[in-house]
């Protein structure tokens, strides 16, 4: 095709390997329409073969026996005179026509009486003749038949007419003889089978023709349209939406094409909805956590601020005690400190951080933060069993942020069980990731929490534990890096947080050399 | 004379609740402080406070909740409500739900002291409470 871009190349060599030329459509069509031409055109040539030979033969039988009856006739006035002379010249003019082999008047017997020679008493008699003679005394018509060497013959009976009886024939009989005509029909034979070779040629180029014809109606009609349908259901399928098939025909392809139009069309329009509706979707979520962080923001501020201007107005009430001064003092810089912590971590939530990525050991990370929440758990009496997979591959990460938030994690853990338990700390690879599995036996979560506990200010713990901050920031680091962090509680029994890391490309090759 | 009254503040920031009872002592009240709207209601029931202040957002039971069953129990409690994230919503959600008075945080202590005189002065002339 001229159009072909590589693009179509690729979607035909596509379909060609989906769909195996012996089972195409094409090749069905061409199998089925190419055996019943075949059938028809043999069917056809040989009935027109066998209807023109016998055409042919009849003409020459024809003409054959005109012959033979118009020596009969001729004769038959020389013979009533008797005059043999005569009845042998005729014989010879005729012997001497084109085709004629041999003429001559047999008895019943089967021998020749009469012949371009002359007049025979005692000859004997012609081979296989008799077997005829018998046949047409009986029947009383003349017969014809072919023998090897394209040898037409044919026997007429000599009746006995009264003429004849008047005149010498009284006590013959039925017959008086039999005039045998020989014919050489090679001639007639190699015409017929000229006809016949020049029927079949022309019906082996109409097949040509018709097959050729069939050909270029299925590959235009059908095979061109139904591969640029493929072509275009293949640019849809990969995700071309702009894309028609372009077919200008009036047929069930045709229409079957504009049906397929028009349902791209609804598609890419329901899709561009779906996608306008995340987008607002998207952006009131965005709203409504920006209000949320701005209500935790204004709460988590507001209850220091308060604090701090209740304290700074006692502090200029004259009946404050030194005691007392130095109480609201205390406040004033323990809150203003509390407000900046909260800022701090608003900030670090916020910034975009992507300096400091180098492979790292995810291992070495958890041995570091194990060891910080070590002292703490102690003094709960919780115990901390780490189960770390030692052959798990660099992860490419910002080495620091991820500590703080594996921190953030194991601090919850523990805290969330203050009389005592095990904190269990497993690595494992899954599915090309690292997957870091934290898994206290605390007080759980509630499902109602479960669903908050990544929001920004979502905190169960008291005032100055916890500002709510930790697990949005972990879970924004985690995300940062491409991974994603599943949490799984039962209250009562204890919360499995699950971090999954994707493991870089290059660390893979790292580990296959190392 | 004793214009001291009896008052319970509820409010999970615990420093917060620390400073306003040390300032509210100072003025002479009787202050019970919780940090748990649930503990505070338990009191409550048993206790006859001349005021209520709570804040509006705490875990587990808020202001609203801990006002409207503090109502159910005593229909006459003065409950202010202290917010630190103020909408006009809570606002009206609260003083329909009978709140006595309003504080956003951060608030002036004058503010505070002026619901405070409020309430000393019903309790001197209308409608004469048992005090203790």
């Amino acid at each position: 095709m001229r159009d072909d871009s590589s693009g179509n190349r690729d979607i035909i060599e596509s379909v060609r390997q989906n769909v195996p030329f012996g089972k195409s459509l094409m090749a069905s069509l061409i199998a089925l329409v190419g055996l019943i031409l075949v059938l028809a055109f043999v069917a056809f040539s040989l009935l027109n073969v066998r209807t023109t030979d016998n055409k042919l033969m009849e003409e020459y039988a024809q003409s054959a026996d005109k012959l033979a009856r118009t020596v009969q006739k001729s004769l038959r006035y020389a013979m009533l005179k008797v005059d043999w002379e005569y009845v042998r010249q005729t014989l010879a003019a005729v012997e001497e026509l084109h085709d004629i082999e041999q003429i001559r008047v047999v008895d019943g017997q089967g021998r020749v009486r009469i012949d371009s020679i002359g007049l025979h008493r005692d000859k004997e008699s012609a081979s296989g003749l008799k077997g005829y003679i018998d046949r047409v005394a009986s029947s009383d018509q003349g017969i014809r038949w072919t023998s090897p060497g394209n040898r037409y013959h044919l026997l007429n009976p000599i009746r006995n007419e009264p003429s004849c009886m008047r005149a010498c024939h009284s006590n013959s009989g039925k017959h008086l003889g039999y005039l045998n005509l020989e014919i050489d029909i090679t001639d007639a034979m190699s015409q017929i089978a000229r006809t016949r070779r020049i029927l079949i040629v022309s019906a082996v180029l109409t097949l040509l023709a018709v097959a050729l014809a069939i050909a270029y109606v299925i590959h235009f009609l059908v095979h061109r349209p139904v591969l640029r349908l493929a072509q275009t259901m293949a640019a849809v399928e990969a995700g071309n939406l702009d894309t028609h098939v372009e077919l200008d025909v009036q047929n069930e392809i045709g229409w079957l094409a504009s049906s397929f139009n028009r349902m791209v069309d609804r598609v890419k329009a329901n899709r561009e909805a779906v996608v306008e509706a995340q987008k607002q979707v998207a952006q009131s979520e965005k709203l409504a956590a920006i209000g949320l962080l701005a209500a935790g923001v204004a709460h988590e501020i507001n209850n220091p601020l308060a604090t701090i201007s209740m304290s700074a107005e006692a502090l200029l009430s004259e009946s404050c005690t030194m005691e007392q001064r130095e109480y609201f003092l205390d406040t004033i810089a323990g809150e203003s400190e509390r407000i900046g912590q909260i800022v701090a971590q608003l900030l670090t939530l916020d910034r975009q951080q992507r300096q400091e990525r180098t492979p790292a050991d995810v291992n070495a990370l958890l041995d570091i933060v194990l060891a910080a929440v070590q002292n703490i758990a102690k003094s709960q009496g919780v115990a901390i069993t780490a189960d770390l997979d030692r052959t798990l591959p660099p992860v490419t990460m910002d080495a620091e942020r991820m500590r703080q938030a594996f921190l953030n994690i194991a601090s919850n853990g523990v805290q969330a069980m203050p009389d005592g338990g095990c904190l269990t700390v497993t690595t494992r690879r899954e599915r090309g990731e690292a997957a870091i599995r934290f898994r206290d036996e605390g007080i759980g979560i509630p499902p109602e929490n479960l669903e908050h506990i990544f929001e920004p200010f979502f905190t169960t713990k008291e005032t100055g534990e916890g500002f709510g901050l930790g697990l949005a920031v972990t879970r924004e680091t985690v995300l940062k890096h491409g991974g994603r962090i599943d949490i799984d509680s039962e209250p009562g029994r204890g919360t499995e947080v699950t971090v999954f890391l994707p493991i870089t490309q290059k660390a893979e090759v790292a580990e296959t050399h190392g | 004379m004793d214009n001291g009254l009896d008052i319970l503040i509820v409010d999970d920031d615990t420093k917060l609740l620390d400073v306003l009872t040390t300032l509210l002592q100072m003025e002479g009240h009787r202050m019970t402080a919780y940090d748990t709207a649930q503990e505070a209601l338990m009191l409550a029931k048993d206790k006859p406070f001349d005021l209520v202040i709570t804040d509006l957002r705490m875990r587990r039971m808020d202001g609203l909740q801990l006002l409207k069953v503090a109502k159910l129990i005593n229909p006459d409690l003065r409950v202010v409500i202290m917010t630190a994230y103020a909408t006009v919503d809570t606002t009206v959600e609260a003083m329909r739900s009978g709140a006595y008075d309003y504080l956003r945080k951060p608030f002036k202590l004058n503010e505070i002291k002026a619901i405070i005189r409020r309430v000393q002065e019903e309790k001197r002339e209308p409608r004469p409470r048992e005090s203790s």
